[in-house]
């Protein structure tokens, strides 16, 4: 599971990086071109949209293994140690739940949209939506990840065996 | 439905499901209700980023995060010591003032009090300042970042309400001088009674080196709101220029940034800018259900008996905005607030313009303020203080910034003079 998460982790800070570089350098290429070539780069915006579409989704993946999502923990925080487990083990197998739905709608989005090209790189329409699939498998992924590692009856290391004092 | 929607997605907040996540399962379970198929949600989703001005929340991301990393907060901090350290409080002056030139360069708040915080609070103790006055001013300054231009939270509100970025970032600018000057104003009256040290006057020597240590990042604001100014740049090419610019400073000018570095940084920006994007996204299918079941219709008319005043709209919004502040995270507040809030300021006849500075600063006055002040806990980690301590110390600014606030809510030509002029030359 260590290992898993680890592959997991290091293709996301790979891909989440290099998706950065690439919107970093259309913009900048649509600068240099408009201001220094004085010609505008008519597939620049596309490609640093496009960028800015699968860094969301494959960095918001990353963001779910390193817990770094927006949450509101008021409420939370005022519960038992074991009620936040509990709880933490119902809303993981929710989210379990919307990316196995979010996967198909996706899929069938992408299959039914591949047939409509972008207006300027005329390129299939299915290299945005797509990342909605993948990113869904990729959250799916930590989110089993985490029903194994968080599994509210596994003993916590180094706690007391039930029915013995601390 | 409405009451359904409300009830889905408070229930889904409260059990700490992540909020993009809460926003989507909502969309869903209710466009399932509504009998709609749930084919068309990936469109949605996608189509709520797919925008050329939201590119530019990563990048005015990532060249706050190396303009922080290549140390430039460290040369600014030397510079503004040089300029202002010898008057009465003059590290908090320095911290106002360091944090107000940061500003033209970030955009946002959190990462201003991170990075200045770092080199300030320390420096402020050294001196024999107290770590909770410290912190205090140093939260307060921070929140200038996201008014004066660029500011994050203004490009996305402004992509989500299709109100010009450009005339938002020069809306923040007055603003923005006012915040600087109100803290500047307590933080002389404080200095009075309470006898705060202050720094031997600067020779003109070291005042000359500390200005060429930052001369080269100071000119970054310039390059920004030249380029906007001048209809030189989009905002989204501004911040593309000023994460290059920021790269080569640390890259070839400071050396102060190795390309082994970079990867780690890029890393981080993505990953700080996906959680917002995804919660952007998630709005999308969401402001489809807030549209199909007309909610700001029924929020205009249950407002419209109680006031047709936007005077009284504004200060009811600004209630609400600062007690929202108190509980929720800005980005949240923008992207599920904006959808139901522009058909309302526009049925009130309030500028677009105005109302989004306004509602910026509401949100920045809530990063203050606990239980989720993210600045409050920035500088409390730094400072090692608890909550209960800076609060107290942070009165002086907050009733400073309310000020502002107030003055701005009321006075819109402060918010509008400038973009107005600027915009009427281009």
């Amino acid at each position: 599971m260590v290992a898993a998460r680890r592959i997991l982790d290091g293709v996301l800070y790979a891909l989440s990086s290099l998706t950065l570089a690439v919107i970093v350098g259309a913009v900048a290429l649509e600068v240099f071109f408009r201001f220094i070539i004085r010609s505008s780069l008519p597939w620049s915006g596309e490609v640093g949209t496009m960028g800015l579409v699968w860094m969301s989704f494959l960095a918001g993946s990353y963001a779910i293994s390193k817990k770094a999502n927006i949450r509101i923990e008021l409420l939370v925080r005022v519960l038992p140690e074991r009620g936040r487990v509990w709880l933490e083990y119902g809303t993981n197998l929710l989210l379990l739940g919307l990316f196995g739905i979010l996967f198909v709608i996706g899929m069938r989005y992408t299959f039914a949209i591949a047939s409509s090209s972008t207006g300027a790189m005329m390129v299939s329409q299915a290299y945005f939506y797509a990342a909605v699939p993948v990113a869904a498998v990729f959250m799916g992924g930590y989110t089993l990840l985490a029903l194994w590692e968080e599994r509210p009856w596994r003993r916590a290391p180094g706690a007391s065996p039930p029915g013995t004092a601390a | 439905m409405t009451t359904i929607l409300a009830l889905v997605l408070a229930t889904l907040v409260a059990a700490n499901v992540p909020l993009a996540f809460a926003l989507l399962l909502t969309s869903c379970m209710v466009m399932t209700l509504m009998g709609n198929p749930l084919d068309m949600i990936p469109q949605m989703f996608v189509g709520g980023i797919q925008s050329f001005v939201l590119l530019a929340v990563p990048l005015f991301m990532l060249a706050g995060g190396l303009m922080n990393e290549a140390g430039v907060t460290d040369r600014l901090f030397r510079f503004t010591r040089a300029l202002v350290g010898h008057i009465a409080g003059g590290l908090a002056h320095v911290n106002v003032i360091s944090n107000l030139i940061m500003a033209g360069m970030s955009g946002s708040a959190v990462a201003d009090a991170t990075g200045l915080g770092a080199v300030q609070i320390p420096a402020m103790q050294k001196q024999g300042y107290t770590a909770k006055f410290a912190a205090a001013i140093t939260a307060a300054s921070a929140t200038i970042g996201p008014i004066f231009p660029p500011s994050i939270p203004m490009v996305i509100f402004g992509g989500m309400a299709n109100v010009s970025v450009g005339k938002l970032f020069l809306g923040g600018a007055v603003p923005a001088l006012f915040m600087a000057a109100f803290l500047i104003v307590a933080i002389s009256i404080l200095a009075r009674r309470r006898d705060f040290p202050r720094d031997q006057k600067a020779t003109w020597g070291e005042f000359g080196r500390s200005f060429r240590g930052s001369a080269t990042a100071l000119v970054l604001p310039v390059i920004i709101m030249g380029g906007i100014i001048g209809g030189i740049f989009t905002p989204t090419e501004a911040a593309g220029v000023a994460a290059v610019y920021a790269l080569i400073l640390g890259l070839f000018i400071y050396r102060t940034l190795t390309v082994r570095m970079l990867p780690r940084i890029f890393a981080q920006t993505a990953m700080n800018t996906a959680v917002v994007m995804l919660i952007i996204a998630a709005t999308s299918p969401l402001r489809w259900v807030i549209a199909a079941e007309k909610i700001p219709d029924a929020i205009f008319r249950a407002l419209s008996t109680v006031t047709s005043s936007p005077v009284v709209l504004l200060l009811i919004l600004n209630i609400a905005f600062l007690i929202l502040g108190c509980v929720m995270e800005t980005t949240a507040i923008i992207v599920l607030s904006t959808p139901i809030l522009i058909p309302l300021i526009k049925a009130f006849h309030i500028d677009p313009v105005h109302f989004g500075v306004v509602f910026v600063l509401n949100l920045m006055i809530g990063l203050l303020t606990p239980p989720v002040g993210m600045c409050m806990f920035v500088v409390c980690a730094i400072a090692k203080i608890s909550v209960e301590d800076f609060v107290k110390e942070s009165v002086p600014f907050f009733i400073a910034l309310l000020a502002v606030l107030f003055l701005i809510t009321y006075v819109p030509a402060l918010v509008t003079w400038l973009p107005n002029l600027i915009f009427s030359y281009f």
